[in-house]
């Protein structure tokens, strides 16, 4: 982090920029130094979503000098909830495109630079070398690892947060003494078990509450000021409002902050999380049909049984009239089923029923199928009155 | 729930709520390298792991690595202040 001493030219604030910072100059903990620090600052976010909204507009409003900011993402109407940089009108638009507009309108001071692309191993050391500080917005294992490798291995703090539904987590990692984030969670859950981002949902306010605790400890990390989160990692219950933390130390084993580091260079990080070659090939095999076939059958009043193996509350948004058994129930369920049907199983986009079926058909049915792309394929293919969610 | 160390608390957890029992535990009866177990604030992997003996009072968390900067993760493995002593 650059010292005042070795602030340089062009962190000299002119008259317009002293103005606008006025709330922070007048606290001796920011001051000149401070604001000339943050001034000089150069933070990566990593995404431009829930986390990165929050993240990006207060960092820019703060007076964060360089920001950049890595999304190769669209905006859509599902993202709006919890998404605040990006509008109703941005529907369709870039999320770099939406994101800019508005972190320049806030502060045209801020240089921003933005990088429409995936990150990955082949560019990430490159990108996090030209940057201070990484702020961690990404919804993926992988590039969770990813980040947090390469914050170790250029030696740049990453400072965490993450949500779901209801709960969040923040730290910063990767400081040089502190703890990583494999340090806390050696390896990533195998993709079998975690469903699919749109299974869970996020309460929409969750990325704004842990969003901004990622930028007060960027900010806190610039100025040099009070006590970071490394070490400690904050756990977030939105419904209980409590904030708790647990203590993180620094595993001596990790593989790649440890004393004997076996990671030394970035690594495939899909197939670390098992997402390549395991989960692919056993959706394939699993016997499925279209949504335009199920509406031949259902219009020719072929004798199929709709299993919707979906929660209640998803079924009360929209449905085919299947019946209901949440995958979860299935086990202790099934003797509700006449496997002399043909069965067709759905959820929404495809995975809980590709499950569903294994089980029926490791358990003896032999006519039971998979709707492929769900709900959201017959709503986009076959009923578009339908509504999509 | 009375237990005398993390792994009886653990275990009757998972005798309460049969469910649970993938999410937490390996194929081999090992706790999966994503799940954390805390006592109080303390990983109890710094302590004694599932040996750590427990006082009246203890809280034990099960702090599950989550993804999300929108959400990537199950609901069923994702509670923390799962029980107490």
């Amino acid at each position: 982090m650059p010292t005042v001493s070795e602030a340089k030219p062009e962190a000299v604030l002119s008259n317009d920029e002293i103005l606008r910072y006025s709330r922070h100059l007048i606290m001796p903990e920011v001051g000149m130094q401070g604001q000339q620090k943050l001034k000089a600052a150069k933070v990566l976010c990593i995404g431009a979503g829930g986390l990165g909204s929050p993240l990006s507009l207060y960092l820019t409003a703060a007076g964060v000098g360089t920001l950049g900011i890595v999304d190769f993402d669209v905006v859509d109407y599902t993202n709006l909830q919890r998404q605040i940089i990006h509008t109703t009108n941005d529907v369709g638009r870039k999320k770099l495109d939406s994101a800019a507009e508005k972190l320049k309108a806030i502060n045209p001071f801020l240089n921003l630079r933005t990088f429409e692309t995936k990150l990955t191993s082949a560019n990430a050391l490159d990108l996090f070398r030209e940057f201070d500080i990484v702020a961690d917005g990404t919804d993926n294992f992988p590039t969770r690892y990813l980040v947090n490798d390469a914050c170790v291995l250029t030696g740049k703090p990453n400072v965490y947060g993450s949500i779901f539904r209801f709960e969040g987590q923040a730290s910063v990692f990767a400081t040089e003494d502190g703890p990583c984030y494999r340090c806390l969670y050696p390896e990533p859950p195998p993709p079998g078990l975690v469903p699919s981002c749109a299974e869970g949902g996020v309460l929409g306010i969750l990325p704004g509450l842990v969003g901004v605790i990622q930028a007060t400890e960027t900010i806190k990390l610039i100025l040099g000021a009070g006590e970071s989160l490394a070490g400690r990692l904050l756990l977030v219950d939105s419904l209980a409002m409590k904030f708790r933390e647990l203590k993180l130390r620094k595993n001596p084993d990790c593989p790649v902050c440890g004393k004997n580091p076996t990671i030394t260079k970035l690594i495939d990080y899909e197939e670390f999380c098992g997402i390549r070659g395991q989960e692919e090939p056993a959706a394939n095999d699993i016997p499925a049909i279209s949504v335009e076939e199920l509406k031949k059958k259902m219009d020719a009043k072929a004798d199929i049984f709709i299993l919707d193996v979906r929660e209640p509350h998803e079924y009360q948004i929209c449905n085919l009239k299947g019946y209901l058994i949440p995958v979860g129930d299935l086990p202790k369920r099934v003797n509700e089923l006449d496997s002399s049907r043909e069965i067709i199983a759905h959820c929404k986009m495809g995975g809980r029923s590709a499950k569903a079926v294994n089980f029926l058909r490791r358990s003896g049915f032999k006519k039971v199928y998979n709707l492929t792309g769900g709900i959201t394929a017959w709503a986009e293919k076959v009923d578009p009155t339908m509504p999509k969610y | 729930m009375p237990a005398k160390t993390v792994g009886d608390a653990l275990a009757g957890l998972v005798a309460q709520h049969p469910d649970l029992k993938r999410h937490l535990y390996s194929d081999d009866g090992k706790l999966r390298a994503f799940v954390n177990v805390y006592v109080n604030d303390e990983d109890m992997r710094y302590l004694q792991k599932e040996a750590t003996v427990l006082s009246d009072g203890d809280t034990i968390s099960i702090v599950p690595s989550i993804a999300g900067g929108n959400c990537q993760n199950d609901r069923r493995t994702c509670n923390s202040g799962v029980c107490k002593s």
